[in-house]
């Protein structure tokens, strides 16, 4: 489908129902239209991310769905957002605390120390298996090292709280 | 919510700086997070706006209890002459956060008007989380369209009942065939201010009334109610990109 400057929104919607299954809703900015480009052609190589600029630059924000209603990450081209069902891994919620770990360990200056605290127990609690609890130890063996606020009897303690862990 | 990166870069070939902030949310309450609203304002040294921006996330979730990361910034770009310095790193941000917790009900089934012209209900009101109250939904078939098909209208109509800020109130539409095969669906939310009403108005067109005899509209409905509201402030350091 071409989509031009004066394209009814009506016909995109109907267009991304129909061959993509996705659900589409506009909203008008308050700006006038600046866009650099007059076309777009959808196609189902085509990204999220250059089709809500490209209705940007016409002047509108749009969020595109799925039929849970959940937000079609912008990265996905419309062919993967046909079939993007936002389903989580069943390790999701440990990538995710060692995602803030990782963050954590990374900066010099983190100065809630008992709060890391309690994440890295939270971690080796929810770690399944001893390679996973390795990899929370690493990270707090960074924290160690690179954070001058976190000591070593901060390390001892959190080790200590979770040795008991299965 | 603790911030946990904030950085910015040095000005590109245009002159254009890139930002990065990311925080840390910890969910003390019994729900998980399945919905953030996050709005973030930079101001330069004279404490000046000079980049903002206000989203929605749906994608994130943090258990009851647990601890998780959500990116507030991640590719925002300013113009280095928005800064007396030329660079970033005396700006500082100021974030605002909402999490919100979903509550799904199964409101009930609509049967297929027989014909054009006819209207088919739910005639009741329903609780939605005990924050809104959905007012019976109405389901108008219209003229079919040349090939005979059916153009169908729904009114869904939604009061906010309580004094929070209900960020999506959502209805969706299944249309089941009499073996209860889905034939096609529709989605649609929209935002409810406190004591406001909305509504909401899902469309199927193009439906055979063969392929939908002794079949029915599938109703189902979730609210995000907010969970808790926090604010940050932060100064940006170099990134090492």
């Amino acid at each position: 489908m071409i989509v031009e400057t004066g394209t009814e929104k009506d016909l995109i919607i109907r267009h991304l129902k129909e061959v993509y299954s996705l659900g589409c809703k506009f909203e008008q900015l308050n700006r006038s239209v600046q866009s650099n480009s007059s076309t777009f052609e959808i196609t189902e190589n085509v990204l999220v991310d250059d089709l809500l600029n490209f209705f940007i630059g016409l002047g509108f924000h749009c969020r595109i769905y799925n039929s849970e209603g959940l937000t079609i990450p912008f990265g996905l081209t419309l062919k993967e957002a046909k079939k993007y069902t936002g389903e989580r891994s069943d390790d999701y919620d440990f990538q995710q605390l060692l995602n803030t770990l990782n963050t954590i360990s990374e900066s010099t200056d983190y100065s809630d120390i008992e709060w890391a605290k309690r994440l890295f127990v939270r971690a080796f609690k929810k770690a399944k298996n001893l390679g996973e609890k390795e990899l929370v130890k690493k990270i707090l063996e960074e924290l160690l090292e690179e954070n001058d606020k976190f000591t070593d009897s901060d390390y001892k303690e959190v080790i200590k709280l979770t040795e008991n862990f299965n | 919510m603790k911030v946990s990166k904030f950085t910015h870069g040095n000005p590109d070939s245009d002159g254009e700086i890139n930002f990065e902030l990311e925080a840390m949310i910890e969910n003390e309450s019994d729900h998980d997070i399945e919905f953030v609203y996050y709005s973030w304002l930079i101001v330069n040294e004279n404490e000046t706006s000079v980049l903002g921006g206000n989203y929605e996330d749906d994608s994130v979730f943090i258990g009851a209890k647990d601890s998780g990361s959500i990116s507030l910034i991640s590719w925002d770009r300013v113009h280095k002459d928005a800064f007396a310095s030329g660079n970033a790193s005396e700006s500082t941000a100021h974030a605002a956060v909402t999490t919100y917790r979903r509550e799904f009900v199964k409101v009930g089934t609509i049967d297929v008007p027989s014909k054009p012209g006819e209207m088919t209900s739910i005639d009741k009101k329903i609780s939605l989380g005990g924050a809104a109250e959905l007012m019976g939904i109405s389901c108008l078939r219209n003229k079919d369209d040349d090939d005979g098909n059916m153009d169908l209208v729904f009114a869904a109509g939604v009061k906010n009942t309580s004094d929070d800020y209900i960020s999506r109130v959502q209805i969706t539409m299944k249309a089941m065939d009499q073996r209860d095969a889905q034939i096609e669906e529709d989605v649609r939310a929209e935002t409810l201010p406190p004591k406001a009403i909305t509504t909401i108005q899902p469309y199927m067109w193009g439906l055979a009334p063969g392929k939908m005899k002794n079949g029915q509209f599938v109703v189902t409905a979730s609210v995000f109610l907010p969970i808790e509201s926090y604010t940050a402030e932060a100064t940006p350091v170099l990134s090492n990109d």
